[in-house]
């Protein structure tokens, strides 16, 4: 205790130390309210008009709901089954040529069954489907998916109240129930029917001068449906379609649409049904660009805490005060730790708010992120800087000289997020540099969820890593508390 | 002139050289580990360890110069030695010396394995490839002139290491971050990280923000400014 409190005032009276401080927690603030300042959406002519943005879906988040909808309305319970006859698609100008319109179907193209409250784009569902390349599947409210037997064509869509259960069957006799799902308010009448969507063919390849560029190509599916068990009037929509942005193909070749005849129908549609990533709009985190520049100054400020020890002989005298040398240092860690933290955290809790107050006020979207995910970025951000300041601090003590202590810490935690993010590294490389260097952490600052069930590249550059926040902030702290302990046992056995 | 210079080769031999070992390690061994993965631009692809090196290099500039006020060896110094300009001169003559041998042993060996490594590497004797690699060298001796000057005026090692590397690792990381293209692109070209790297590029330059020549102009700049500035301030003030 008496150790904390000696080093707590050791920290808090070098006025250069608390000053680099107060200065991260200042160019979080700072940065991060410019940021905000800088974007100005306009759409079109005219300033300021207002952009289309997804739709959100039953739990608030951003969803890409566009498929071809065959529907009839269903009032309390019932079921439908129908045989996919026949599942082909094309592809527009697919890698890696990029040079014609190929017959196929992406992996995650879907056709099947679907109950949907109503044809609004973003509106609860469940469906029951056959996929290009991922057999079959029960998916629902956009988030959600479960996969079924692989090779079955036959589909089976029933509904009681709110709950609905998915099936699906090789040969109509032997049915596996793939699972039953609740749509919470589910009203009396609900749609009820067949649907095809297809999403672009999407690939990411590493720009010529940095990051990663995502392509996303056109597509489109037709199904053919027999056996349909539903006898009555179909009503055909094309759910969240924008006219104005038809492709040639649709235009000239053939148009989302469906046709029936002897008891076939054939549907043929372009879209997703899934949650929107990225692509959607920005997200709050870009607010945190100052994060960055405050890692490199707390980085400075820890190196410094040690390394002027050493320095001015002060260490000599903390030793001869403090005999046990492990416990000295570990709790400068700690207190440097903790110092950056309470820092760091008042410094997200302040910008993320109000970054996203002035983003509002000045009539941008940002897509939803749910207040735990937020709450995790703001608490996360303050424990990555806390961290890489005892790794800063551990590096510091371990080479006792300022300079290389510090181009270390640099090169341990932001180069390999710069060369992650900006660099022309492919994004395997960039996915290895974020899953072993300290910079790891950096993935407690993803904003949206990868899903499997997207067929989207979730590269660094566009802010998705390859390990959950935590486990992130948890190569961090290994990495942080290895080199600490190197420290405590060098310390214990080099002369001061 | 030649005692100076006597004398700031004794100090630099003297310590341990780690630094322009660590330029050439770092440099290949990023150069090579990106050549093993490929990408659209072979040439910069296989340069990508200037991006490490230039790190090395600040550290050297910053400890060559401000580990003497960090030491209260600059006193002794600039008392044997009272002509500052050319304590200056020699250490800056003795950097770029080294600096310049670590530099093109590191570019020769990364295009070396670039050309073993990727299979659509241009000849060696192709313009674009001659130009990245000696604007690569060219790039990494103005860090050192800039590290010089950043050293000159904060005189704490530690704080001009912050400092430089700030400089150059910020700015690309903080790009991305602002959603405003025209900011981009202000940033982009006037930061001597984003823009002297640009001479690395030889694929589909009209998309860069600068071209490689000019943007290895603003990372002169740069370096040539703030040693100037550095300079002045180490004639003007006290030790």
């Amino acid at each position: 205790m008496t150790m904390l409190r000696a080093e707590w005032t050791k920290l808090r009276s070098a006025t250069g130390w608390l000053a680099g401080l107060i200065g991260a927690a200042a160019v979080i603030l700072g940065l991060g309210v410019l940021a905000a300042f800088g974007v100005t959406t306009s759409c079109g002519e005219q300033e300021g008009a207002d952009c289309p943005h997804p739709p959100t879906g039953p739990s608030g988040q951003a969803v890409n709901d566009h498929f071809s909808f065959v529907h009839q309305p269903l009032t309390g319970d019932g079921t439908i089954t129908a045989h996919v006859a026949d599942f082909t698609g094309i592809i527009t100008y697919p890698p890696p040529d990029h040079d014609q319109i190929v017959e196929g179907l992406v992996p995650w193209a879907k056709a099947g069954l679907i109950v949907k409250d109503g044809t609004k784009p973003g509106s609860a569902y469940a469906s029951v489907l056959v996929t290009g390349a991922h057999g079959t599947r029960m998916q629902h409210n956009f988030t959600e998916d479960h996969s079924g037997p692989a090779a079955a064509r036959w589909l089976r869509l029933s509904r009681s109240g709110e709950t609905i259960r998915g099936y699906a069957s090789a040969d109509a006799v032997d049915w596996t129930e793939i699972q039953s799902v609740r749509l919470p308010g589910l009203p009396q009448t609900v749609q009820i029917g067949l649907f095809v969507a297809s999403p672009s063919n999407v690939t990411a390849k590493a720009g010529a001068h940095g990051g990663s560029i995502v392509q996303a190509r056109f597509t489109q599916a037709t199904a053919v449906f027999d056996q349909v068990s539903a006898t009555g009037s179909w009503t055909y929509d094309n759910v969240g379609d924008e006219p104005a942005m038809q492709t040639d193909w649709e235009q000239f070749h053939q148009a989302e649409g469906f046709t029936t005849a002897d008891g076939r129908l054939t549907v043929t549609g372009t879209g997703d049904i899934a949650p929107a990533g990225q692509e959607g709009g920005p997200t709050i985190t870009f607010t945190l660009a100052g994060l960055i520049a405050a890692l490199l100054i707390v980085i400075v400020v820890a190196v410094l805490f040690i390394t002027a020890e050493y320095r001015r002989g002060l260490i000599r005298t903390t030793l001869a005060a403090m005999p046990h040398r492990g416990r000295v240092l570990t709790a400068k860690a700690a207190v440097i730790g903790a110092a950056v933290f309470v820092a760091g955290l008042v410094a997200t809790a302040v910008t993320l708010p109000l970054a996203g107050h002035v983003l509002r006020a000045r009539g941008n979207f940002l897509l939803p992120v749910p207040t735990g995910t937020l709450l995790r970025i703001i608490v996360g951000s303050a424990v990555l800087l806390a961290l890489t300041a005892v790794l800063a601090y551990a590096i510091g003590a371990v080479l006792r000289r300022g300079v290389p202590a510090v181009a270390l810490a640099i090169l341990a935690v932001i180069v390999p997020y710069l060369l992650a993010t900006t660099s022309v590294l492919p994004t395997t490389a960039a996915q290895w540099l974020m899953r072993v260097t300290p910079a790891a952490a950096f993935a407690v600052q993803q904003a949206l969820p990868a899903y499997p069930q997207v067929g989207k590249p979730y590269t660094p550059t566009d802010g998705y890593f390859p390990l959950p926040p935590w486990a992130g902030l948890l190569v961090l702290a290994a990495w942080a508390a290895a080199i600490l302990a190197f420290a405590v046992i060098r310390t214990r056995r080099a002369d001061a | 002139m030649r005692a100076a210079l006597h004398a700031e080769w004794t100090k630099l031999i003297t310590v341990p050289i780690y630094y322009p070992a660590l330029i050439v390690l770092l440099t290949v061994g990023l150069s090579v580990t990106a050549s093993v993965f490929g990408g659209e631009d072979p040439v910069q692809v296989s340069l990508l360890g200037v991006q490490l090196g230039q790190a090395v290099v600040a550290a050297w500039a910053v400890q060559l110069l401000a580990g003497e006020f960090g030491t209260g060896l600059a006193l002794a110094t600039f008392t044997a030695l009272p002509r500052r300009l050319t304590v200056l001169a020699a250490k800056t003559a003795l950097l770029l010396t080294g600096v310049l041998g670590a530099a093109l042993l590191s570019v020769g060996a990364s295009v070396l394995a670039g050309r073993a490594l990727i299979g659509d590497y241009p000849a060696l004797s192709s313009g674009p490839l001659l130009r990245a690699a000696g604007g690569a060298v060219l790039y990494l001796l103005a860090i050192a002139l800039l590290g010089l000057g950043v050293a000159a005026v904060l005189r704490s090692p530690v704080a001009a290491t912050g400092t430089i590397l700030g400089l150059l690792y910020l700015a690309p990381v903080i790009i991305d971050f602002f959603h405003n293209p025209d900011w981009q692109r202000a940033i982009f070209r006037s930061m001597p990280s984003t823009a002297g790297l640009t001479v690395l590029s030889t694929v589909d330059l009209a998309s860069l923000p600068v071209q490689p020549w000019p943007g290895l102009g603003v990372a002169a700049t740069w370096a040539f400014v703030t040693f100037g500035i550095g300079a002045a301030v180490i004639c003007a003030r006290d030790v």
